[in-house]
């Protein structure tokens, strides 16, 4: 067999069910063998599509992701997607062909390093000089990207690699290791910090979700009866209907969940990095809390604030380890009080559609089988504040590198992985024109994506942001010339429909949710609509701006 | 704040590259830099003055993490009265004085 066949081998071991990815000359070899591969190839009809798409593979369903392209510029579309798994702590293992070895280095047609270019936004990358190095380095490259802190894995194959000939090699017997048990003395130190505790707030981040640790956290949830934030990658680790989440903090957190922070005297922090989205300025954030920090990567812990104790390891074990009553009734029942009296209003008025109470209305009018992905700006924010998420894969956001075009390529990924949910992508007039392409792998494939496009015309939250911090000067944020978007999305080949008074939100939705293949819900919203609250850069989360609806 | 590092590193392609692109990245500069290839070929040991200002202990677990890294080890450099020897590469730990 050729090293190419050996690749499908390998893939077809490590149990993937589908690659994302586009041909091109210097990976012609591995696509020659995928026509008798066992798993099946999407055809993105661009790289980052490819990437984005493995990346909403891997959070929903779990498993590693997988999208391979051509060398030069290919691979270079990839990095977008590679970046942002990188960011979020997401498995993939992205392939790339490569030049001939002996044209390496020479500037060759399409040539480019990718080992250079994505050695800062990859857990690590690998480039087969023989044959017998696919043996190896690719069941070592699921391997790395699954194990401990999660993250994307590069595997660039030169083309003559993949078309020596070689022998099947036996399955490798090397198992994953398991994650490290946590130091006894470190939880012992965290449980006298608990139950000294009078103010305690759990601060819950996506590792919870990604370490296969949320029944030890909501048992752990349970037991301590302390009020939780979450992070916007911790949403849905915690039911957000659940009476101790005060939902998301930071930025564009609630009001109940910041104040909350500010106001304890124990931050637990689990799974997250302490993101500055999350805490605002560093120096003021949760001015008189000890931190109980637990985290699989050593190198978060302290990375930005030193925790009273650090805990790293074995999620589960750890959460298992802390699950205690504590008495903090007077505690708990301000948070509680404070998130009732600050829930939100969704009257607003004027007869325009108001986007949080359209968000709002679509997650009750779901089933509990829905995975809404999102693209990046106002839409998404909203979506984090306004619609309920049960589970953490059902919402799939670019939390981390913030990547306008995300929400349509890994929704694909997502029905890809789980068939049975329905997908909904919300989307800006920005964001979808980003990868608008994909649209044709919908039709290809027949996936019954739904797409919810929130059409400011604008570039919403950068001219929220210049409106609020740059004196009105609107620089290069009117989208006014934008496509006929249903136009666009008939051209697909997918059906649509447009709503633009506030009596049409519940006729939209019903089309939307009621069609039974792809469908395309064009809402034109206010310009002027903000996402409120909103801690201004370099601010306190205690100086949370709130603004008029719209 | 001068860091004295000693990295072991598994010699493959890249790997001392990694090394100086986290070095960078977390805010650290190169004022001294050694690296050597001992017998067995298999590894490279380098050794690495920095200078910066940043917690040098996220740097030294950032590195740690790196795939290629075996082991790594930091000193804080501060004036001693008398030169302090690694038996690693006989390069000075913290100059006199």
């Amino acid at each position: 067999m050729r090293g190419a066949d050996f690749v499908v081998k390998a893939l077809e071991r490590e149990g993937v069910d589908f690659v994302f990815g586009y041909p091109g000359g210097a990976i012609m070899p591995v696509y020659d063998a995928l026509v008798e591969a066992k798993f099946k190839h999407v055809l993105v009809r661009h790289e980052q599509g490819a990437a984005l798409a493995a990346d909403g593979y891997a959070r929903a369903s779990g498993k590693v992701g997988v999208c391979l392209a051509t060398s030069g510029p290919g691979a270079t579309n990839l990095v977008t997607g590679i970046a942002n798994a990188f960011m979020d702590s997401v498995p993939i293992v992205a392939i790339t062909g490569q030049v001939p070895t002996h044209y390496m280095g020479t500037d060759a047609f399409q040539e480019t390093d990718m080992l250079g270019v994505t050695m800062s936004i990859v857990k690590h990358s690998f480039l087969p000089r023989s044959p017998e190095d696919l043996f190896w380095m690719l069941p070592e490259a699921f391997r790395v990207a699954r194990s401990g802190r999660p993250g994307p894995v590069l595997i660039d194959i030169p083309k003559d690699v993949q078309l020596a000939m070689i022998t099947m090699p036996e399955a490798p017997t090397e198992q994953d290791k398991a994650d490290a048990s946590p130091d006894p003395a470190a939880l012992a130190a965290a449980v006298e910090l608990l139950e000294e505790s009078e103010q305690p707030i759990i601060y819950a981040g996506g590792g919870i979700g990604m370490a296969g640790a949320l029944d030890a956290f909501r048992e752990f949830v349970e037991a301590t009866r302390i009020p939780v934030v979450t992070t916007l990658k911790g949403i849905g680790s915690l039911d957000g209907q659940h009476e101790l989440n005060l939902g998301m903090l930071g930025m564009h957190g609630l009001k109940a969940a910041n104040l909350a922070v500010q106001e304890s005297d124990l931050l637990i922090v689990i799974g997250a990095r302490l993101d500055d989205r999350a805490t605002g300025k560093l120096d003021t954030f949760a001015p008189r809390a000890k931190l109980i920090h637990l985290d699989i990567d050593p190198a978060e812990l302290g990375k930005l604030r030193r925790p009273a104790v650090a805990v790293r390891g074995n999620l589960t074990e750890s959460l298992n380890a802390l699950r205690a009553p504590i008495a903090i009734r007077n505690w708990r029942t301000r948070c509680l009080t404070r998130k009732a009296e600050t829930a939100w209003d969704y009257n607003a008025p004027g007869e325009d559609i108001y986007a949080p109470r359209l968000l709002r209305l679509l997650t009750e009018r779901s089933g509990p089988k829905t995975i809404i992905s999102c693209d990046v700006g106002q839409h998404q924010m909203w979506v984090a504040q306004h619609c309920n998420f049960t589970e953490p894969y059902q919402h799939l956001t670019s939390g981390g590198l913030g990547t306008m075009g995300y929400g349509l390529p890994a929704a694909i990924g997502a029905w890809l992985a789980r068939p049975d949910h329905e997908v909904i992508v919300v989307s800006g007039d920005g964001s979808i024109m980003m990868n608008i392409q994909e649209l044709a792998t919908l039709n290809r494939y027949g996936i019954p994506i739904k797409i919810l496009l929130l059409d400011n015309s604008h570039l919403g939250l950068v001219r929220q942001w210049q409106e609020l911090f740059f004196e009105e000067r609107f620089s290069e944020v009117d989208l006014s010339d934008n496509p006929e978007f249903i136009q666009v999305a008939e051209a697909f080949g997918i059906r649509g429909m447009k709503i633009e008074h506030k009596h049409q939100e519940e006729e939209g939705l019903e089309a939307l949710l009621q069609a039974k293949g792809p469908f395309f819900l064009h809402v034109a919203i206010h310009p002027e609509t903000s996402v409120w609250p909103l801690v201004p850069p370099g601010k306190s989360n205690a100086d949370m701006m709130e603004g008029a609806k719209s | 704040m001068k860091v004295f590092m000693q990295l072991k590193l598994f010699n493959r392609e890249g790997s001392l590259e990694r090394v100086l692109g986290v070095v960078r990245l977390r805010g650290f500069q190169v004022t001294e830099m050694a690296a050597h290839q001992p017998g067995d070929s298999e590894t490279l040991d380098v050794t690495l003055k920095l200078n910066g200002q940043r917690e040098s202990e996220n740097l030294k677990q950032q590195l740690d993490k790196l795939y290629d890294v075996e082991h790594v080890e930091m000193f804080i450099m501060a004036p001693v009265k008398s030169a302090v020897m690694s038996n690693f590469s006989r390069q000075p730990l913290a100059a006199a004085g």
